[in-house]
C-alpha cells in the first residue's frame, strides 16, 4: 500500500484506518480502507486510472468522485457496470476495469483516440450500413468495441425481493437539508412517520466532504449535531445506502438497497437530492487528474486520499475556494487559482486562499491541460484570459501540475421532481435550472432548490419538513422563516465552455462528445434539443445527461439562436439511475392453483400442463409416445371406463326468485321453463355477440341454478353477471363456488357400473336419465351429480366438496380398478370432444365468432326481447360471412395434419383457418374443425389448408406455400351422431 | 402506483382494480340499429369529468368513479345503487324493430 | 399428547397434508380433518409463534352467507353484525367477519367452537331466503399467522400496512397477497398479533411456499394448532 496518498485524520471521516482490506483491480493486489470506496482505495494506492472511454479508449480517472459519469465503471465478478466511486470495497473483492483491447494501461484500441477526426458525430449512423448487408459484418466488432462490462450467463440467481414501506413524509437525501427536513417533520408529533432515504452508505451528504468557512470548523460542527439528532429519533427510519429511483403517482417511490426493493408510499414527500456538480470544458479536460472541487473534495475528506501534489483550481465561486483550502491543508502545492469572474470575490474563502499565498488569476480559466504520455495523466495545465464567451486570449501562462480541479457550477439534481411534473426553467441572471412549481405534497430544501448557504440550506430543510409533515396532516406552530440569503457558493458560471482548435474538450465524457459534435450536429439538421440528443447520443450513456446536458442544452440554444428554455429540456423519466433487473423482478409471485387430486396425477405420471393458473393432467404416462398414450387413454374410455379430473371449471350459484329471469339475460337459451334436476346447455354471448363462455345449467330448484363455466373464463362470467345485476338490481345473488368444489367425470360404457358401487342412488337409465342431476352421496360424500359430459360416452360428472376431492377420487379409482378403469388427461379429453363434435370456447372460437358462425342457432332464444348479445346477433344474421364445419381427411393415420390456425386457401387468398385437428383413432381417420366461406361450407365441400411443414403424398416437404392438403366437409358431430352411446 | 379510494374497501394500489368502461344507459332492446351500434362500439373518450365503472378484483365489487380525464384526478366513488336504484326490465316487443327476429 | 393419526384417515383433508406432514406434523381430528397438533415442541413453537409462525387452521370450522338482505336474516338469528370489513367476536367465540353490506363470514374460535355457525345452517331454509350459505369450509383454505414480525413479512407480500397502529385488531382488509386474493383479518391471539387469512384452497401449497420464504429472515416457523391455541393463554 501506497501511504504517500493517505492523508492524516481528520480527514478520512469515512475509513477505518485500523482496517485494511485487500482486494484486487486488475489482476494487481491492492490495498484499502475499510470505508473506502473502489476509486478511493484506488486512488490512495496511487492508481488513478479506472476504465477507458467507450469511443476512443482513452484513460478516464473519477471525475466527480460521486458516480456521476461513467469513468468509473467496473467490472466485480459477474457483476458488470458498478459504480466505483460509491461501492464500497470487501475483502477478497475483484475488480476488473472495462472497455479496453490488452490492458487498462495499455489499450491497443487507443489508437482510435488518433482517428477522431474521422469519426465525426452520428459516425455510426453514416458509415456502416453501405453496401447492403455490411452491418452484419461491423455489428458484432463494433459491439465489442464498445459494449460496457460482461454479462455473464451463467452468473447464478440472485435473491432479489420488494417490501411495501409507508411514511407520513419521505425525505430524499440525507445532507443537511434532507436531515433538517427529517428532524422538523419528526418533531411535530410523536405519532408521524419519516423516511429518510440516502444513497451514500451514511447520511451526512455535503457535511462528509464540503468547507463552508474559512476555519474550516462549520461542517464537523453541523455533522455532528445533525446526525446524533436524527439519529435520536425514533419516529425517523433512516435507509442508507439506498436511492430513490423515481417517483409515481400519489407519492409512491421505489427505493432499492442492496438487493430489495421498498416500495413506498408516502403522503407528502421532500426532495433534498442535492445538485450535480458541472464539469469545465476544455481540451483534455478528461485526463486523469482533471476532477471537480467537490470530487477534490470528497476523496480527502471523505477518504482521506490525497487528490495529488500540485494542482490547479479553476473556479468561479466560492467552493473552489473552500477546495484550494482543502488542497492547502492536505498538502497539495496549489499552483494557481484561476476565477473565471473578472472580480475579485468578497468572501473569507478568497481571502483564506490568497494568505497563503496563492496566485489568484483573474477573468482566467483552465483552457487546456497537457497530457503525458499516452494520455496517462496531466503534465501542466495552460491558463489563459477570457476575451468572450467561450473565447480565450492567445497568451497563456503554463503551470505544471498534476491535478486540475474545476468548480463552475452545479445543476439540481432534481429528477424526482420532473418524474413528478414540477418545473424547473433555466433562469438567465443565474445561469441555473430552478424550481418554480412543485407539485402537490412535494416540497425541496438545499442545494437542489438552488441553495448552497449552509445556514439557508438548513433553514430550508426545516420548512420543507414543516411543510411536508403539514401535508400529511400534521401541524406544529408556525412554519420555520429562511433567510433570504444564498451566498457565494453554488453559484454557475454562464458558460464554462472553452473550444479548441485541436478539439477533445468533452462535454459528454460517457459517449466522448466534444462541443464540435453538438454544433455539428445541430448544423446538420438536428437542431431540435431531442433530435439533437438522439443523433449524438448525448446525455444517453450510463450517466444519463448527469455531467453534460447543462451544457449541451446550452450549446444547443445558442446554436439554434435561442434562449435555454426556448430549446428546452428533454423529458425526464424514472429509473433516476440504473437499475438491476433482479430489482425489478424481484420475488416474482407466480401464482398456482393444484386440484385437491393434484398429487394423484402426479403419483400416476401425469404430465402436467397449465389452465390459466391451474395445473391439470395433459397426458398419463406418455413416456416416449405421447400420441400413443393419448390414444390410449381415448380407446379406454370409448370400450371401458376413464376418470378426468374436471375441478378446474368453473361454477357459479344463482340464487333468488330472480335466478331463472337473470340466467335469461346472461345466457342466450332458454332457462324459465328448464325442469328441477335437469341440466341445459348454456352459451354466453357479450354485446357485440360474440361467444365468450359456455357451460351446463342444473337446476336444483326453482330459485337455484348451478352454472359450470370454463377453467378460464369463469373468472370474467363472474365478473359480467355482477356488473350487470348492479344496474338490474334483480332478486338474485350470484357466488363463485369454483374453488369450494372438486369436481371429476367418470366416462366410459363401464361408468354406472363402477359408480353403482358407490352409491345408494337410482343412475339406471330410467331413474338418472341423460342431462339429470340431483343431489347424491358418492362414497360417503356429499355430492352433486350431473349426467352430463362431451366425450360422447355414458358418463357422470360428479362435484364434491373440494377438501374431500382425493377421498372420492381414490374411492373411484378403486372400485373402478377390476373394470379397469384409467384416469385420462386433457389431451384426450379434447379429442373425444372434437369427436363429438363439440366446440372449445377460445380454441375453436376466437374474438368475433358469434353462435351463428358456429352454428349454434339451437341455443339462441328467438322470442326473448334481451339477452346480452341478442340485438347485435340478430343484425350480425344478415351479415354472415363464414362457417365453423367440421372436416376430415383422406389417407388415415398416414394423412398430413393441419395444425391449428393453419390457413384455408381459396383461389390464392385466405378463406379461413383450421380451429382444431387430430386424427380420431376411434374413427380411423384424421378431423377436424375450420372457419370457411359460406360457399364451402356445405357437407360433401371441399376445402384446402395451407400447411407449413411436414408429409404430402408420403413425401417430406419444407415450408411451400403450395404445400395444400384437400379437406372434406362433413356433418357433425364425427362420432355417434344419434347420440346413443351418451344416453344409454 | 395510482390510489384509489373504493368506496367498500378504502383507498387501495389501482392494481387491485379492473376498469370496466364509462357508465352508459343500455338502449332499449328494439332502438334503430345505428343507436345499437353507437352504445356497443364507440366511446365517448370525454376529455373531462366522466363518470365511470371501476371493479374491485379481490372483493369482487363494482362501483362507479368520477374521473377528470384531463388530468387522471379521481374526483369521488361510490357505490353502484347511488346510479341505479331500481329494477331494471325488459317489456317484450309486439313488433322488434331489428329486422333479424324472424322465426 | 395427540393420536397418532393420519390425514388420509379423512375424506376431509387440506390441500397442505402432505407439506405439513413433510415438517414433521402430530395430527389431532379437527371437525373432520387432521390438523397438525404440532410440530414436536409445543412450548418451542409458542414461543416462536410469538414472533412469527404459521399454521394451516383450515381442519377449523367456517360458514357464509350472502344475500340482498344478509344483514337483516343474520342480525335476525342473533348475529352480533360489525360494519363491513370488520369482525366481531360472538358470544360463542365464532369470529363474524362483514366483508360487505351484504356478505358475512363465519369463523370458528381456534377451539372449534361453532355454535354461531351451527345455528345458522339449521335455521337457513331455502324458502323465503333472502340471502344464501357459501360453501367456505371448502372455497378457502385458513392460515393463522402470528407474531410481532408478522407485519413486516406480510410487507413483502402485500400492499396494505398491517402494522398494529395501522391495522386495528379484528379489521379486515380483501386483497391481493402474493398476487393471490386474500382475506385478512387481525386477530389476536392473547396479547400477540395475529392475522387469519382465509385464502383460495387450490392455492394454499403456493401461499405456504410464499410464506415460508418470506419469513425466512425473521426467523419465522410453522406452527400446529396448539401453539396458537397456547398464544391466547
Amino acid at each position: 500500500m501506497s501511504a504517500n496518498n493517505r492523508l492524516p485524520s481528520p480527514r478520512g471521516l469515512l475509513v477505518d484506518r485500523n482496517e485494511p482490506v485487500e482486494f484486487t483491480f486488475d489482476g494487481k493486489k491492492r490495498v484499502g480502507l475499510k470505508g473506502d470506496t473502489i476509486t478511493s482505495a484506488l486512488w490512495a494506492d496511487g492508481v488513478k486510472t479506472l476504465s477507458r472511454s467507450f469511443k476512443y479508449h482513452r484513460p478516464r480517472a473519477t471525475l466527480s468522485a460521486a458516480g456521476h459519469d461513467a469513468n468509473s465503471l467496473v467490472q466485480i465478478g459477474d457483476e458488470p457496470s458498478v459504480v466505483a466511486d460509491n461501492r464500497v470495497i470487501e475483502p477478497g473483492m475483484v475488480v476488473e476495469a472495462q472497455n479496453f483491447v490488452g490492458s487498462l494501461d495499455h489499450d491497443r484500441a487507443q489508437i482510435l483516440d488518433k482517428f477522431g477526426k474521422f469519426m465525426p458525430v452520428g459516425f455510426y449512423y453514416k458509415t456502416f450500413f453501405r453496401p447492403k448487408g455490411a452491418w452484419k459484418y461491423w455489428e458484432p466488432i463494433i459491439r465489442r468495441m464498445a459494449g460496457l462490462g460482461k454479462v455473464d450467463l451463467n452468473a447464478p440467481h440472485g435473491y432479489f425481493d420488494k417490501q411495501y414501506l409507508w411514511a407520513d413524509v419521505c425525505v430524499v437525501g440525507g445532507g443537511p437539508a434532507g436531515m433538517s427536513a427529517a428532524l422538523e417533520a419528526a418533531e411535530t408529533s410523536d405519532d408521524i412517520e419519516v423516511v429518510l432515504v440516502e444513497e451514500n452508505p451514511e447520511i451526512g451528504g455535503s457535511l462528509t466532504y464540503a468547507r463552508f468557512d474559512a476555519e474550516g470548523n462549520r461542517a464537523a460542527a453541523e455533522r455532528a449535531s445533525l446526525i446524533s439528532a436524527v439519529r435520536a429519533k425514533s419516529n425517523i427510519r433512516i435507509l442508507e445506502g439506498a436511492y430513490c429511483n423515481g417517483w409515481f403517482t400519489d407519492h409512491f417511490m421505489p427505493v432499492i438497497q442492496g438487493n430489495r426493493m421498498f416500495k413506498l408510499r408516502a403522503k407528502a414527500v421532500v426532495v433534498a437530492t442535492g445538485s450535480y456538480e458541472q464539469p469545465l470544458v476544455f481540451r483534455n479536460n478528461d485526463l486523469p487528474g482533471v476532477m471537480y472541487g467537490s470530487a477534490a473534495q470528497r476523496l480527502m475528506n471523505r477518504y482521506g486520499a490525497k487528490p495529488g501534489e500540485r494542482a490547479v483550481v479553476a473556479t468561479s465561486n466560492a467552493d473552489g475556494y473552500a477546495t484550494a483550502l482543502d488542497l492547502i491543508e492536505s498538502g497539495v502545492d496549489v499552483a494557481c487559482v484561476a476565477d473565471l469572474s473578472s472580480e475579485r470575490p468578497n468572501h473569507e474563502l478568497a481571502d483564506a486562499v490568497a494568505d497563503h499565498g496563492v496566485p489568484i488569476s483573474l477573468g482566467a480559466t483552465v483552457y487546456e491541460a497537457v497530457a503525458k504520455p499516452h494520455l496517462n495523466g496531466i503534465e501542466s495545465a495552460r491558463i489563459a484570459k477570457i476575451t468572450g464567451e467561450g473565447r480565450v486570449a492567445d497568451r497563456h501562462d503554463v503551470f505544471d501540475c498534476d491535478t486540475i480541479i474545476s468548480s463552475i457550477g452545479w445543476q439540481p439534481t432534481a429528477n424526482l421532481i420532473w418524474h413528478a411534473g414540477g418545473k424547473t426553467p433555466y433562469n438567465d441572471a443565474t445561469s441555473m435550472f430552478e424550481i418554480t412549481e412543485l407539485p402537490e405534497g412535494m416540497h425541496a430544501a438545499g442545494s437542489v432548490a438552488g441553495c448552497f448557504l449552509i445556514d439557508t440550506v438548513i433553514e430550508q430543510g426545516r420548512a420543507a419538513g414543516w411543510s411536508a409533515a403539514k401535508d400529511a396532516g400534521f401541524t406544529k406552530s408556525a412554519i420555520p422563516s429562511v433567510r433570504n440569503d444564498k451566498g457565494e457558493m453554488g453559484q454557475n458560471h454562464p458558460w464554462p465552455m472553452f473550444e479548441h482548435a485541436k478539439g477533445k474538450d468533452f462535454i459528454d465524457f460517457d459517449e466522448d462528445l466534444q462541443i464540435h459534435d453538438l454544433n455539428n450536429a445541430v448544423a446538420e439538421g438536428y437542431a431540435h434539443i431531442e433530435l439533437m440528443k438522439r443523433f449524438s447520443t448525448c446525455g444517453m450513456g450510463p450517466s444519463q445527461g448527469r455531467h453534460s446536458w447543462l451544457n449541451a442544452i446550452r450549446l444547443n440554444a445558442k446554436a439554434n439562436g435561442l434562449s435555454v428554455n426556448e430549446a428546452g429540456m428533454t423529458t425526464q423519466r424514472p429509473p433516476y439511475t440504473a437499475e438491476k433487473i433482479g430489482v425489478l423482478a424481484g420475488r416474482s409471485f407466480e401464482p398456482k392453483r393444484m386440484t385437491s387430486m393434484h398429487h394423484r396425477h402426479a403419483e400416476a405420471g401425469a404430465a402436467m400442463m397449465l389452465a390459466g393458473l391451474w395445473y391439470r393432467p395433459e397426458v398419463y404416462g406418455a413416456g416416449s409416445d405421447r400420441t400413443a398414450a393419448i390414444h390410449g387413454e381415448a380407446r379406454n374410455v370409448r370400450e371401458n371406463v376413464g376418470l378426468i379430473d374436471v375441478s378446474t371449471l368453473g361454477g357459479l350459484e344463482i340464487r333468488g326468485p330472480d335466478a331463472a329471469e337473470m340466467m335469461e339475460r346472461m345466457y342466450t337459451w332458454a332457462y324459465k321453463k328448464q325442469q328441477v334436476g335437469r341440466a341445459r346447455y348454456t352459451l354466453m354471448t357479450d354485446m357485440t355477440g360474440v361467444i365468450t363462455d359456455d357451460g351446463v345449467a342444473c337446476r336444483f330448484d326453482d330459485n337455484h341454478f348451478y352454472v359450470t363455466a370454463t377453467t378460464s373464463g369463469v373468472d370474467g362470467v363472474y365478473k359480467e353477471m355482477l356488473f350487470w345485476n348492479a344496474q338490474w338490481r334483480l332478486k338474485v345473488d350470484v357466488t363463485n363456488v369454483t374453488g369450494a368444489y372438486s369436481g371429476v367425470n367418470i366416462a366410459g360404457p363401464k361408468s354406472r357400473e363402477v359408480l353403482a358401487k358407490l352409491t345408494d342412488e337410482d343412475i339406471s337409465a330410467d331413474g338418472f336419465p341423460y342431462m339429470g342431476v340431483r343431489m347424491a352421496t358418492v362414497a360417503g360424500i356429499p355430492c352433486r351429480m350431473l349426467r352430463v359430459g362431451f366425450v360422447g360416452e355414458l358418463g357422470f360428472e360428479i362435484h364434491c366438496p373440494a377438501h374431500s376431492g382425493e377421498a372420492l377420487w381414490d374411492a373411484i379409482m378403486e372400485a373402478g380398478a377390476e373394470h379397469g378403469i384409467k384416469p385420462f388427461g386433457v389431451e384426450c379429453q379434447r379429442l373425444l370432444r372434437l369427436e363429438k363434435g363439440h366446440i372449445i370456447v377460445s380454441q375453436d372460437t376466437d374474438g368475433l365468432t358469434n353462435p351463428l358462425e358456429a352454428d349454434m342457432d339451437w341455443a339462441l332464444a328467438k322470442k326473448r326481447p334481451f339477452y346480452i348479445g341478442k340485438r347485435s346477433i340478430d343484425i350480425r344474421r344478415e351479415h354472415l360471412d363464414r362457417k365453423l364445419v367440421g372436416f376430415e381427411l383422406d389417407g388415415g393415420e398416414a394423412a398430413t395434419l393441419p395444425k391449428e390456425c393453419h390457413l384455408v386457401i381459396k383461389d390464392g387468398d385466405i378463406a379461413g383457418r383450421v380451429t382444431s385437428c387430430s386424427y380420431s383413432p376411434t374413427l380411423g381417420k384424421a378431423i377436424g374443425l375450420a372457419y370457411v366461406e359460406l360457399d364451402q361450407a356445405e357437407p360433401g365441400s371441399r376445402f384446402q389448408v395451407r400447411i407449413d411443414s411436414g408429409h404430402v403424398s408420403g413425401k417430406k416437404v419444407k415450408m411451400d406455400l403450395n404445400n395444400l392438403v384437400d379437406c372434406k366437409v362433413v356433418p357433425l358431430p364425427f362420432y355417434d351422431p344419434d347420440n346413443a352411446r351418451q344416453e344409454m | 402506483m395510482k390510489i384509489m379510494p373504493c368506496p367498500l374497501n378504502g383507498p387501495r394500489n389501482i392494481s387491485e382494480f379492473a376498469y370496466g368502461g364509462e357508465v352508459l344507459d343500455l338502449p332499449a332492446p328494439d332502438c334503430d340499429n345505428e343507436t345499437w351500434i353507437d352504445f356497443v362500439y364507440l366511446e365517448n373518450n370525454t376529455a373531462g369529468v366522466v363518470r365511470e365503472w371501476w371493479y374491485h378484483t379481490p372483493t369482487a365489487y363494482w362501483f362507479i368513479a368520477e374521473r377528470d380525464t384531463r388530468t387522471d384526478e379521481i374526483l369521488k366513488t361510490y357505490p353502484a345503487n347511488e346510479v341505479f336504484k331500481d329494477r331494471v326490465d325488459f317489456a317484450a316487443s309486439e313488433a322488434p324493430a331489428a329486422p333479424a327476429a324472424k322465426e | 399428547m395427540p393420536d397418532a393419526i393420519s390425514p388420509t384417515d379423512s375424506i376431509r383433508r387440506s390441500n397442505l397434508y402432505r407439506v405439513s406432514a413433510g415438517l414433521g406434523a402430530q395430527w389431532v381430528e379437527v371437525n373432520g380433518f387432521a390438523c397438525p397438533a404440532s410440530f414436536g415442541d409445543v412450548p418451542v413453537e409458542a414461543q416462536g409463534a410469538a414472533q412469527l409462525g404459521i399454521a394451516d387452521l383450515t381442519a377449523l370450522p367456517r360458514a357464509g352467507y350472502k344475500g340482498w338482505d344478509m344483514a337483516g336474516w343474520t342480525a335476525g338469528q342473533g348475529v352480533d353484525l360489525p360494519e363491513p370489513n370488520q369482525a366481531r367476536a360472538q358470544a360463542d367465540g365464532t369470529l363474524a367477519c362483514r366483508l360487505s353490506g351484504g356478505e358475512l363470514l363465519l369463523l370458528s374460535d381456534d377451539g372449534g367452537a361453532s355454535a354461531t355457525i351451527d345455528k345458522l345452517a339449521d335455521a337457513w331454509t331455502k324458502e323465503g331466503a333472502v340471502c344464501f350459505p357459501v360453501p367456505r369450509s371448502d372455497t378457502n383454505a385458513r392460515i393463522a399467522i402470528t407474531g410481532t414480525s408478522v407485519p413486516h413479512m406480510m410487507a413483502k407480500m402485500c400492499g396494505i400496512d398491517l402494522r398494529a397502529h395501522r391495522f386495528a385488531n379484528h379489521a379486515i382488509v380483501q386483497t391481493s397477497v402474493a398476487r393471490m386474493n386474500a382475506i385478512l383479518i387481525r386477530n389476536d391471539r392473547g396479547d400477540t398479533y395475529a392475522l387469519d387469512m382465509v385464502l383460495d384452497s387450490a392455492s394454499i401449497v403456493y401461499m405456504w411456499e410464499c410464506l415460508t420464504d418470506a419469513m425466512a429472515e425473521f426467523d419465522g416457523r410453522a406452527i400446529g394448532l396448539e401453539a396458537v391455541r397456547a398464544l391466547a393463554g
